[in-house]
């Protein structure tokens, strides 16, 4: 089972639309209780499988699998890569049940624990990435890179979940409109090659958000490089 | 009898195959692919698989139908029913001159249910029906539903079953190491609950491996008679190489470690093999199954929260319209928060199970009552308890609950015995039964205790458990009938000490028409629970009868080292120091967060000014000033947001106190917000609802996933002159097109406006919305030029 001790506040409050100023007394009080609660009810879980990939032209076939990953941004992502683990974390259904509840009883819960589990669930990405990269090593990973980021179509989400059986092991279904619950988790697929990986930054322009963006509004970034 | 009974009749264990995916991956299947298909495409491949199970031993084979779902199957050229009946004919053909028995297999549909999820029971209801009514069809000798995770989706399919064929279900569930399966259901809730629905064997499957499971199967022999299956995984999976742990006599040693627990059924799930179940004969086949009949504690439940009824329990009644104006006006607005909060509120003061009543003339009682029950489960873990008289709101109550819950009520009268318990007995509820009949409330504790047994004797007739009986003596007024109040209590004794069945009791009437009525309520809750009451009905509310109860709690010794005690009242000081510090005015409690504060002051305000000067001379400022702060980027949206929840604090005071006397509400125009159809994220939404009613506007909120033509029908109903649609995903984005495009189509006379993290100015123009609003705050601006001030 995997536990976080804490979640990332800075993150949090990044989320919560605090900009990166101090937030005051109160406004401390009520993330720090709500990150304690969450922190006691979340069940994070995550789950990944190894494939490897053959490079067509127009598109990236995991073998063995249905899963045809289609775009320039992926082609770009998995350029020179051998393998590529697709990877589905979760934090559980509590974390929903728990946002919905401060909802109804106080909005200002609601809005930190919503973004405190936003912060918590890259946590658990983060923690399954070092035990991937146990795993793997010797051959290099990329970072990570999600269904709906540049041109890799959101459509692919039910297939990628059905190839990892990730409701069977963590519990993670897709609606129809794409959306996955539980609301707090991330799919995401990191190549495996065997050269060193250029460092490429995780720039905006291949963002869908870059339009609609409230941090780049503010002239921030989502995130921390 | 039937081939199963013989089956698990004999002294014996039953044995079920092992996976079936395995097999079939083993044979070439791609990961991610249907294996269903394989029944039409490959029969003989899965004739052989079925064959390997058979001659290892199995008495029960799965047919390959696990995810044949319409859901699953969308895209898929076969039929439903195609698949099903292949699947049950290849399992029948490999059966075919054995004794050997085949089950449709039903996982889950693959979609998250409501109320996290967007399926709703009545969908999942009828997803599971068409699998059932194939199977059936196709000859299956029994059903399984197996790796369920989510207690509401295998009620449905249980119902499913029993209503559409006559087949023996087992059930088994997917627990995690944490004994909770994904959606957070406890073992001793799935059996409470399936014990109920006359279900053949429940048990576990999947997950983890033998040796993980056994506390899962120490918790369920506790709660169940039924017998028990287990079929786990090969141990644990690599993830990065998908192989399990744990070899075929590994496995099988470690069920008999299990066999102490009353494990009957057994087999494998991921991973295993015929080489498993050849395994477990050898290990099993000289021993006898465990099976002594126990008594299962009186308890009910949601899924994640299970309520033993051992000690004095608190049923908090405050979700009931009966003398409440503000309540009235929320069940005939629709307004399900208002009644959320009250749940919200009686949970926290100490409340372990809610009793649930929304019967009022003008409303339909039963559409009401689905929606509550189901809204009140979307955020409360604590069991209900249903409190109607019409069987119509009963029944559709007890099939829509997720759990088991207390029906409240059935009397002695012949009518409410033959209507209610049959509903109580098929949807394995317990029940309260009401010491009253035909000639109504007996005076003597004698008669009372006479009909609390005759209730009794015709709920064993029907086969209703003992402890799922809960009986009411009723209390009368005393101020009207003072000579009779302590037959209550002699009533009750008899009943816990004679009939040993629990007991229930609503307190506060003793104290009608009384002054200080909370003193005559806290004294004879604490009388009533010295003579045996396990059950006050009671406002949990109020500090001096949960006190009470806690108290009780603690001298009876059933508070071991005082701790709920100490937990509950340790703060105490620091809440009356903090009162007592403060001489501040709304306006200041407004900017800074102090909800309580703003309450109090609020109610002591109402003195001296009207209502209306309270929001115009001092709330609406606060708020102009704080949102006028959020602008300019002094203050964020957390501090913004708090304002306006204190606000709203402030509201529900003169709410309250202009229902009390009659005035007219405050309401500067309606406004209808709803998230689009197929999004189900809310929290922006919210946010602007409640900054929008802090300005004195009505909000009628339609709430995620709203279909076009809901909203369009509310402006129509509503008559409502602006609706703001929220939507958060690229994905949803098409469904607020599609609402704004229909709006557009009826003509309404309503202006729209849209906002949500994906929309910019530019879409929202160009999707036909009248203004994007870029926060909370916008919107209440928009509105203010839309509506006015």
């Amino acid at each position: 089972m995997i536990n976080l001790d804490t979640i990332n506040k800075t993150e949090a409050m990044r989320y919560m639309g605090l900009g990166t100023s101090e937030p005051d007394k109160q406004i401390s009080e009520i993330i720090d209780k709500c990150e304690k609660q969450l922190i006691k009810i979340i069940r994070p879980a995550y789950t990944y499988a190894i494939f490897d990939i053959k490079h067509l032209d127009n598109n990236i076939e995991v073998k063995g699998t249905p899963l045809v990953l289609t775009g320039n941004s992926v082609k770009q992502h998995l350029d020179g890569c051998i393998k590529v683990v697709l990877l589905a974390a979760t934090l559980g259904i509590e974390a929903d049940k728990l946002i919905k509840r401060f909802q109804v009883s106080d909005l200002t819960s609601a809005l930190a624990t919503d973004s405190l589990a936003s912060a918590a669930i890259e946590q658990v990405c983060n923690l399954a990435e070092e035990e991937i990269r146990e795993k793997v090593s010797p051959l290099n990973m990329t970072w990570r890179f999600s269904p709906g980021y540049g041109d890799l179509p959101l459509e692919l989400q039910r297939t990628f979940l059905t190839v990892l059986n990730a409701q069977k092991r963590i519990g993670l279904t897709v609606t129809d409109s794409l959306i996955m619950l539980p609301s707090k988790s991330v799919t995401a697929l990191i190549g495996l090659s065997e050269k060193p990986i250029e460092k490429r930054r995780q720039g905006c322009a291949i963002c869908n958000l870059k339009n609609s963006c409230q941090f780049r509004k503010r002239g921030e970034r989502c995130v921390g490089y | 009898m039937s081939a199963i009974d013989t089956l698990f009749n004999r002294k014996g264990f039953v044995y079920l195959d092992g996976a079936m995916g395995t097999m079939l991956q083993a044979r070439g299947l791609k990961t991610g692919e249907i294996p269903e298909v394989l029944n039409i495409t490959s029969a003989e491949t899965l004739i052989e698989i079925h064959k390997e199970y058979i001659e290892a031993g199995a008495d029960i084979i799965y047919a390959n139908t696990f995810g044949a779902n319409s859901y699953k199957l969308d895209e898929c050229p076969y039929s439903v029913e195609e698949i099903i009946s292949a699947g049950i004919k290849n399992a029948k053909l490999a059966a075919k001159d054995s004794s050997v028995l085949v089950a449709l297999d039903i996982g889950p549909i693959g979609k998250l249910l409501e109320p996290t999820g967007s399926l709703t029971f009545e969908e999942a209801y009828e997803i599971f029906k068409e699998q059932i009514i194939a199977g059936s069809k196709a000859g299956a000798d029994l059903i399984v539903f197996e790796t369920m995770t989510d207690l509401y989706e295998i009620k449905a399919a249980v119902l499913a079953a029993r209503e559409n064929s006559n087949l023996p279900i087992i059930c088994t569930m997917t627990f995690e190491q944490n004994i909770r399966t994904f959606t957070g259901c406890s073992v001793s809730a799935m059996a409470l609950t399936l014990n109920g629905l006359g279900v053949k064997a429940i048990g576990v499957n999947c997950s983890l491996g033998p040796k993980e499971l056994k506390p899962v199967i120490e918790e369920l022999t506790k709660w169940t008679n039924l017998p028990i299956v287990i079929k786990p995984n090969a141990g644990l999976p690599d993830p990065a190489t998908g192989t399990y742990n744990v070899t075929a006599n590994e496995f099988a040693k470690l069920f008999k470690e299990l066999v102490p627990y009353g494990i009957k059924v057994v087999g494998g799930c991921c991973g295993t093999t015929p080489e498993f179940i050849r395994a477990l004969h050898n290990q099993l086949d000289n021993i006898s199954c465990i099976s002594e009949h126990k008594i299962i504690p009186a308890a009910v439940c949601s899924p994640s929260c299970t309520v033993e009824i051992d000690s004095p329990k608190i049923i908090g009644e405050r979700i009931n319209p009966t003398g409440k104006k503000l309540f009235k006006q929320a069940l005939i607005n629709n307004d399900i928060d208002y009644i959320l909060g009250q749940a919200i509120e009686q949970t926290e003061a100490g409340a372990d199970i809610l009793d649930v009543n929304v019967g009022l003339p003008d409303i339909d009682e039963k559409d009401m009552m689905i929606r509550t029950v189901k809204a009140l489960q979307g955020v409360v873990d604590v069991p209900l308890q249903i409190d109607s008289t019409v069987p119509e709101v009963i029944e559709a109550a007890l099939r829509i609950y997720n759990g088991k819950p207390i029906l409240n009520s059935v009397n002695g009268e012949e009518g409410s015995l033959n209507t209610v318990l049959p509903l109580v007995k098929k949807y394995g509820a317990a029940v309260v039964g009401l010491t009253l009949d035909e000639d109504g409330i007996p005076k003597t504790a004698e008669k009372r205790f006479s009909i609390a047994k005759k209730i009794l004797d015709r709920a064993l007739e029907i086969g209703i458990p003992k402890e799922d009986i809960y009986i009411d003596c009723l209390t009368l007024t005393a101020s009207a009938e003072q000579e009779n109040v302590m037959q209550t209590l002699y009533a009750l004794k008899r009943v816990k000490d004679e009939l040993g069945l629990k007991t229930v009791l609503g307190v506060s009437n003793i104290s009608f028409g009384l002054p200080n009525r909370g003193l005559i309520n806290s004294t004879f809750l604490t009388m009533t629970l010295q003579n045996g009451l396990d059950l006050p009905i009671i406002n949990p509310n109020v500090s001096a009868m949960t006190g009470a109860v806690r108290a009780f709690r603690l001298l009876t010794n059933i508070d071991k080292n005082s701790m709920e005690y100490i937990a509950a009242y340790n703060d105490t000081k620091n809440d009356t120091q903090k009162q007592e510090l403060s001489n501040i005015t709304l306006d200041y409690a407004i900017e800074h967060g102090m909800k309580a504060e703003a309450k109090r002051i609020t109610s002591s305000l109402l003195e001296t000014k009207e209502p209306m000067e309270i929001i115009n001379d001092i709330i609406i400022p606060a708020l102009d000033k704080a949102g006028a702060e959020f602008e300019s980027g002094k203050i964020f949206l957390p501090q913004l947001i708090l304002s306006a929840g204190v606000s709203q604090e402030a509201f529900e005071v003169l709410k309250a106190h202009m229902v009390k006397a009659d005035t007219a509400p405050v309401n500067k125009g309606k406004v209808i917000v709803a998230t689009v159809k197929g999004d189900v994220h809310d929290i922006g939404k919210n946010i602007v609802k409640v900054l929008l009613e802090n300005y004195g506007y009505t909000v009628i909120d339609l709430g995620k996933d709203v279909d076009y033509q809901v909203v369009v029908d509310a402006i129509k109903k509503h008559n409502v002159k602006l609706v703001g649609l929220s939507a958060l995903m690229t994905t949803t984005l098409v469904s607020m097109k599609e609402t704004i495009e229909l709006i557009h189509q009826n003509n309404l006379n309503c202006k729209i406006v849209v906002g949500g993290a994906v929309l910019t100015p530019e879409y929202a123009q160009k999707i036909k919305a009248d203004y994007y609003a870029k926060d909370a705050k916008e919107t209440v601006d928009i509105a203010k030029i839309v509506l006015g001030a």
